[in-house]
């Protein structure tokens, strides 16, 4: 375990990252592989907070907990949330307090002291074999919290079925009777009911806030009956009955009688957006929409009918997701917000009631009515706020400046997630990440002192060194360990039995049980075993692989075998536990699998990553707020970074923004940010430059720039950097519509801007002012929400207001997206007499201009109103597109593209900072449109993410990956179509099969190892390392593999 | 229809009266979605707002205006906190001395004529007056001799002012003004007798206000603003100069009045003055006002259980508050507004079982009773249904509004409804419970028997 200590200059370098839900799982994991120390403070028993509850995630409704917040993380093949957190086998540089509070925290920046309560598991999670007994035997029940009240546990439970740490915990309360029956049947004597809360004192430098938040109660809204009509559900009730690990397995039926309800609406709003809660929960729409398509899927013939006001879905591939909703699965959504709801008291539906387009009362009958409930402050956020010295806004959550949205107002504590402000998954990843990364700028002289070096898929322990052995010449001599886990297998399983099967096998020379294996006793005796026999494949039949299969890999690794040489079988769930009632069967079924995992570790053969040393510089691309942001917390922090700018000037869009909605100038941002990007030692300057070539891959680019010279002409110029980061922005679209360009009064919102920034006296003669939301420009294809144009109106609106009341301001809109805190901005617009009409698409705003005078004339569906305007200004809100030549950057480095036409990140929920393509990082509008504060705290994260590159070293790539045999290779293409992430390429100067001219490469730093392409290839060109088909063959097919094995290479021989 | 934005700033004129900032509405539906006459109206309280920030005039005279029944869901539910049954008042207010006026204003302008001649409304005379002015002289002619008959309407007026003196009374703990109002005096005289009754056996020593006069109600507050105010606060002064500083008003509406005035009188300084100057002298505003529940809510609950002799032995009571008991929260501060369970608990003290149901606070349709009796029973008729569905033997009220049209027009909604259920009200149960004089527990007055019931 990492300890910590002081840097060179005095400063205490550890980091205290508050909550480990996901936000704090991100940046402690961005923090440790960046080398620092970190104490990962948890109040649960467990990490993964609101998004372990979540089963699906919109838009992608991939699995939350699988989708890796770090590399590697995809598919349930690969480790949980980070290869940081997996079980048993934790990042060096994380130490894991769960059940932990802070309950003193004193000092600065640099030096701050923190006073942590440790209150007891009761549990050894060392010792903690997940058996379930304990809970069995425990004779108190009581709802549970992670299934929101639905179903009941015990007072001796587990937080969720993967939770970290992977243990139970006994929770003794009033409630606990003393009988100590758990303590009792434990067979590992894990449980010690006396322990006492402990506290303890740390040091640390920084802190990062990851608080969450709390979601909001509805009960005292009686009028929606919550906890009196039994089926008027939360929006998080509604997530665990639909997710696999939830009360009902994943099976949608009503609470009061168990039917699959025919009719479900979704009420939004509840607790947002009203005048005790006057902010939007950002969150909320998206979260019914998914839910609605989820029961769609689930339920055949469900009706789904969701009540909004507005549909907030501003986000990207949000508007496709929503679309798809309506038009592929036929959700239904009414703008109405409904008022109570009533109950039939014998078939216990909710009847609602609401006014239908036409203006006529309609009375419903629902099944099940899902509250979507509001994001609130965390629990107990305000006493740890005034502890530490934050400063929160007026609505509890923590107050941050608009330039630097992720400090608080404590220098040293930063904030990330829910907590700053209601937000999603993603733009909470990005905070993490930024937080870190601002930790990394802050600590730059400790970055790299914990190295922990991913040469393996887990994690080395750094304090041993034991080199490894080159057991390639010699003959297989294969040691299986037979672990009984306690009683869990060996009561079921005959080991000996198995051990007998086992024992006369090809290349065994070795086997014994072991009663626990992942203890310390177990590990020490298989290294021991290991060494003293010279074992060179190791077998351990235990329990599930996914738990402890990098555990026993690390043990392998430890006594100086190569990690691949390594197999696992599981007795425990897949034979004792499932087949506990045929004992004989079951044994059987042991020992075959012993026997296929002993014939697979005959053909396994070591795999090493490749090591490299990174270039230790950046190229940033762009030279707006994100590319500057990005560009300063890499130089910073102690690495070159080579800046390019297309234009003449630096500062992209900022450069025409004079005011924010929150009465901000920005340009003061602008004007300090290009003084530190050009007076920086550490950043190179280029402007009117541009890339035209990337070779090379992460840690070793070469990129082609063309820049031009003092005297006038081009040159090229060739730049060597380890990381790329894309902030290359985005700009207001070209109106095409609504007469831009025909009259004078028609402008952009930017235009508009300008005059009231430069002209404002144009402002005085104004009588009318109309402006249009959601305008498509002319390179857009399809219409998507472009997030900031209707907090960017509201800002203009309060703006011509203020300067003069009497100009009548009408704002045609489809739905108004000020969410967040942002919804403030809508009732002070509305307060100071801007009003709203809405538009639909089947009917727009049409404008003329009769005798030079403009009139707009709409029609508002909900009351079927034409309104005749004769504005003397017309603003335009038009799409935010990306910049331009971005198709054109996408190629050049191989990237791929949204729907949007932005760039499309390697996740959009866990990793939307990242690239598939390793080294390359993305921040800013380039993303997707978003605010300035969005910019800057997504720059960080691109930075931070940057950094843990640049931080390593070595660098390792590579490791199981898939490999073209050129020789058999005909150049087909279909690897190159097959692949997800679009790897491999076709090196025309090369020759395949027959000498023909091209054939297809694999770049070993990028596979991600999936085996897609392994399994489509027709000539059977390509094998996965670790998973090659003779490694299968024989693995899979067992008896039937070992007729084929015979004549292997690797041949027994005791 | 082509709207033109119109100069004329109809959102302004509103906000002049209401202080209510129309632009604010952001067009959730939510009143809309809530509004119990929302089939009836032409415009949706929605599209009234909508209308106003737009600067349609139209909205003046929609059938809207005179059709809102003033239940205040759409004031209590509106996210905004808008006051959309007084924006209808601003309306009301506006055009009710205009020459052409639809049924209801013709009522509120002859109740409020009666109220102020008489002092206290004269039942008889002011039916009389308006049957003959609609032309239809036999109107209710059938449940208007019932009620004459149990006593219920006098066929004598009562003529009060209000006095100039007042004798000061010895304030005690116990010891509360009394404010009958105009029906607890004529169709809800079943609810005077009982409460005052329980209240003895409670000891709590009622001191009736001398000479007071009629609240106003729903008439005064749709046709003046400053009568709205001054009629409900002219006794609450009355009981000022009494020396006391607690009064308790068993009718809803009485109760809703007094305090919407406090709060108005306290939110709105130059309505104040003109209150003050109409009623000659200053208010104090140092009254509490408290309507029967909250007062037989105050007593220990097994004080209550121990007064009890002839327990109701499970028998089902479904609770009826309709508007005005707790709604708007504003205005009358109640924590539970929308499942209050007051009354429940009264009746479970006495041996009772509360039934669950959800209309408790839907609204009968009370004020729109005479002018538009339809509507007003389509209304009850859905209330006594849910009732009886929920297995409610008998519904007690605390309103006599709400009493005499769930109770008085059954006869007339029997056949609609294909059963009876009694309507009495709370005190009424608690007298029988607590096993009182049969005048005391005023059985006899309802128009659905109760009787057979009640005999414990």
């Amino acid at each position: 375990m990492a300890q910590d200590r002081k840097s060179t200059n005095g400063k205490h370098d550890s980091v205290l990252v508050i909550g480990g839900g996901v936000a704090g799982m991100r940046a402690a994991a961005d923090l440790a592989e960046s080398g620092l120390k970190v104490y990962l403070v948890e109040s649960a028993p467990g990490l993964g907070g609101r998004v372990s509850q979540l089963g699906f995630m919109f838009p992608t409704h991939d699995c939350v907990l699988c989708r890796g917040s770090s590399d590697h993380g995809y598919g349930c093949t690969r480790p949980s949330i980070s290869p940081a957190f997996q079980d048993h086998n934790l990042h060096p540089n994380i130490e894991l307090m769960t059940l932990t509070e802070v309950v003193g925290f004193e000092g600065q920046l640099g030096n701050f002291t923190v006073t942590l309560q440790r209150n007891p598991r009761h549990v050894d999670p060392a010792r903690c074999i997940n058996c379930r007994l304990c809970a069995v035997v425990c004779p108190v029940s009581m709802p549970s919290e992670f299934q929101m009240g639905m179903s009941n546990r015990k007072a001796a439970y587990k937080t969720s079925p993967r939770a970290i740490p992977d243990a139970y915990v006994i929770e003794k309360g009033p409630w606990c009777e003393g009988c100590s029956k758990c303590a009792s049947i434990c067979p590992t004597q894990a449980i010690d009911l006396e322990s006492e809360p402990e506290t303890v004192t740390i040091t640390v430098g920084a802190a990062i806030l990851a608080l969450g938040y709390k979601l909001f109660d509805p009960t005292p809204l009686e009028e929606f009956g919550h906890g009196r009509y039994p089926n008027v559900l939360t929006s998080m009730q509604f997530e665990r009955l639909a997710s696999r690990s939830g009360p009902t397995e994943g099976i949608v039926a009503r609470l009061s009688d168990g039917k699959m309800p025919e009719r479900i609406a979704w009420l939004q709003c509840i607790g947002s957006r009203d005048q005790e809660h006057p902010y939007c929960s950002s969150v909320c729409c998206m979260i019914a929409t998914k839910q609605a398509m989820l029961a769609k899927q689930r339920l055949e013939n469900v009706d789904c009918k969701v009540f909004v006001m507005d549909e907030r879905a501003f986000n990207k591939e949000y508007t496709k997701y929503y679309n798809k909703a309506m038009d592929t699965h036929g959700v239904d959504y009414t703008r109405c917000r409904i008022s109570a709801l009533r109950e039939d008291p014998k078939t216990k539906e909710l009847i609602l009631r609401y006014p239908d387009k036409e203006g006529n009362t309609v009375t419903e009958r629902f099944e099940m009515v899902v509250l979507a409930v509001g994001m609130q402050p965390p629990d107990r956020s305000a006493g740890l706020a005034k502890m530490m010295g934050i400063e929160l806004n007026e609505h509890g959550f923590c107050e941050t400046d608009k330039f630097q949205p992720l400090q608080t107002s404590q220098p040293g504590v930063y904030v990330a997630g829910a907590f700053q402000s209601p937000k999603e998954i993603a733009e909470t990843v990005l905070d993490a990440a930024g937080a870190a990364g601002e930790v990394m700028r802050v600590f730059h002289d400790s970055l790299g002192e914990r190295p922990a070096p991913r040469q393996y898929p887990f994690l080395q322990h750094y304090d041993t060194d034991v080199a490894e052995r080159d057991v390639s010449g010699e003959p297989v001599r294969t040691g299986v360990f037979v672990c009984g886990c306690g009683p869990m297998v060996s009561q079921t399983l005959d080991l000996d039995h198995v051990i007998d099967k086992t024992k006369d096998l090809p290349g065994v020379v070795f086997t014994d049980k072991i009663d626990l294996a992942c203890f310390d006793e177990g590990l020490d005796f298989i290294g021991d075993i290991i060494r003293l026999k010279k074992l060179n494949r190791i077998v351990v039949a235990a329990c599930s692989p996914r738990t402890h299969e990098a555990l026993f890999q690390k043990t392998v690794r430890n006594a100086g075998l190569n990690p691949y040489l390594f197999e696992m079988v599981n007795l425990r769930e897949h034979c004792a536990w499932v087949h506990d009632m045929e004992p004989e069967k079951s044994t059987a079924k042991a020992a075959e699998l012993v026997r296929m995992a002993v014939h697979r570790v005959l053909r396994l053969e070591a795999i090493n990553r490749i090591a490299i040393q990174p270039h230790r510089s950046a190229l940033v691309i762009g030279g707006g707020v994100a590319g500057m942001t990005a560009a300063l917390t890499i130089a910073d922090s102690g690495y070159d970074v080579t800046l390019l700018e297309k234009s003449e000037v630096l500062g992209g869009n900022l450069r025409h923004i004079y005011y924010l909605v929150e009465g901000l100038n920005p340009q003061r941002l602008l004007r300090d940010l290009i003084n530190r990007v050009r007076g920086h030692h550490r950043i190179d300057v280029l402007t009117n430059s541009e890339i035209n070539g990337v070779s090379g891959s992460i840690g070793r680019f070469l990129s082609i720039i063309e820049s031009p010279t003092p005297e006038g002409q081009t040159e090229t110029i060739e730049v060597e950097h380890g990381v790329i980061v894309v902030a290359t922005g985005g700009r207001e679209g070209t109106p095409a519509a609504y007469r831009h360009g025909e009259h004078e009064s028609v402008v952009t919102q930017l235009e508009m801007e300008d005059w009231l920034a430069h002209q404002p006296e144009k402002l005085r003669n104004l009588k009318n002012v109309v402006m249009i939301q959601c305008v498509q420009p002319a390179e857009a294809s399809h219409f998507y929400c472009s997030r900031t144009c209707c907090t960017n109106t509201m800002k203009n609106a309060i703006r011509i207001k203020m300067m003069n009341p009497d100009c009548q301001v009408t704002v045609l809109y489809k739905d108004i997206i000020t969410y967040g805190f942002r919804e403030q901005y809508y009732t002070e617009a509305r307060r100071n007499g801007v009003v709203f009409v809405r538009y639909s698409d089947e009917d727009p705003p049409v404008v003329d201009i009769v005798e030079g005078q403009l009139m707009v004339e709409v029609n508002d569906p909900s009351l079927d109103r034409r309104y005749l305007l004769t504005p003397d200004l017309l603003a335009l809100s038009m799409s935010i597109i990306p910049a331009d030549d971005t198709s054109k950057l996408a190629k050049i480095l191989k990237l791929p593209e949204s729907t949007e036409g932005f760039f499309l990140e390697a996740d959009l929920k866990m990793r939307p900072m990242d690239f598939v393509n390793e080294g390359l990082f993305l921040c800013g509008m380039a993303h997707y449109p978003r605010f300035l504060e969005e910019a800057i705290s997504s720059a960080q994260a691109a930075a931070g993410r940057a950094l843990t590159v640049l931080n390593m070293d070595p660098f390792y790539v590579g490791g199981v990956i898939a490999d073209v045999d050129a020789d058999k290779c005909v150049g087909c293409l279909t690897c190159v179509r097959t692949c997800p992430f679009k790897i491999p390429r076709l090196l025309y100067d090369r020759a395949g099969v027959g000498a023909i001219g091209g054939h297809a490469w694999i770049d070993p730093a990028l596979c991600q190892g999936c085996g897609t392409c392994t399994g489509e290839c027709p000539a059977s060109a390509i094998q996965l390392a670790h998973y090659r088909d003779d490694q299968i063959m024989t693995g899979a097919l067992g008896v039937w593999g070992e007729e084929a094995d015979s004549g292997g290479a690797d041949a027994t021989n005791r | 229809m082509v709207a033109q934005k119109t100069e004329a700033n109809l959102a302004v004129e509103v906000e002049e009266t209401t202080h209510q900032n129309v632009n604010l509405c952001y067009q959730c539906l939510r009143c809309s979605s809530g509004c119990p006459m929302a089939e009836h109206f032409d415009l949706l309280p929605s599209e009234v707002m909508l209308a106003i920030q737009d600067g349609d005039e139209s909205v003046i005279n929609s059938r809207t205006v005179w059709l809102c029944a003033s239940c205040q869901t759409c004031y209590t539910r509106c996210p905004q906190k808008l006051d959309i049954p007084g924006i209808i008042d601003h309306f009301r207010q506006a055009t009710i001395d205009s020459p052409s006026i639809p049924a209801t204003a013709r009522f509120f302008k002859a109740f409020i004529r009666n109220a102020r001649f008489f002092g206290r409304v004269y039942e008889a005379g002011l039916m009389g007056e308006l049957n003959l002015r609609e032309g239809k002289p036999m109107r209710d002619i059938g449940m208007g001799m019932r009620m004459i008959g149990k006593g219920k309407i006098k066929l004598l007026p009562e003529f009060v002012r209000t006095p100039k003196h007042v004798e000061k009374v010895e304030p005690a703990p116990n010891r509360i003004a009394y404010y009958p109002g105009c029906s607890l005096h004529s169709t809800g005289a079943g609810f005077d007798k009982s409460f005052k009754a329980v209240c003895k056996k409670m000891e709590i020593d009622l001191v009736e206000i001398p000479g007071w006069t009629c609240c106003g109600t729903t008439p005064a507050h749709g046709a003046d603003p400053v009568l709205a105010l001054s009629m409900p606060i002219k006794n609450l002064a009355t009981v000022s100069k009494m020396g006391l500083d607690r009064v308790t008003a068993p009718c809803a509406a009485c109760y809703g009045r007094f305090k919407s005035a406090i709060k108005h009188y306290r939110d709105d300084s130059v309505l104040a003055e003109r209150v003050d100057e109409r009623l000659g002298d200053d208010y104090a505003d140092d009254v509490e006002v408290l309507n029967a529940v909250d007062i037989l809510g105050q007593a220990d609950l097994r004080v209550l259980e121990d007064m009890v002799e002839k327990p109701l032995k499970g028998l089902k009571v479904a609770c009826y508050y309709g508007c005005l008991l707790t709604r708007p929260p504003s205005d009358t501060g109640v924590d539970e507004f929308e499942n209050p369970a007051g009354m429940e608990r009264l009746v479970r003290a006495m041996g009772g079982e509360a039934v669950n149901w959800s209309r408790k606070t839907d609204c009968c349709g009370g004020s729109l009773a005479i002018s538009h009796t339809g509507i007003a029973k389509e209304l009850s008729t859905e209330i006594l249904r849910d009732a009886r569905e929920r297995g409610a033997d008998l519904i007690a009220a605390a309103c006599p509004l709400c009493q005499v049209n769930l109770d008085e027009r059954q006869p007339e909604m029997k056949q609609e409804l294909g059963f009876t259920i009694p309507v009495v009200y709370i005190t009424q149960i608690m007298a029988a419970a607590m096993g009182l004089g049969k005048e005391e527990q005023a059985l006899d007055q309802p128009a659905i028997e109760p009787r057979p019931l009640m005999t414990l």
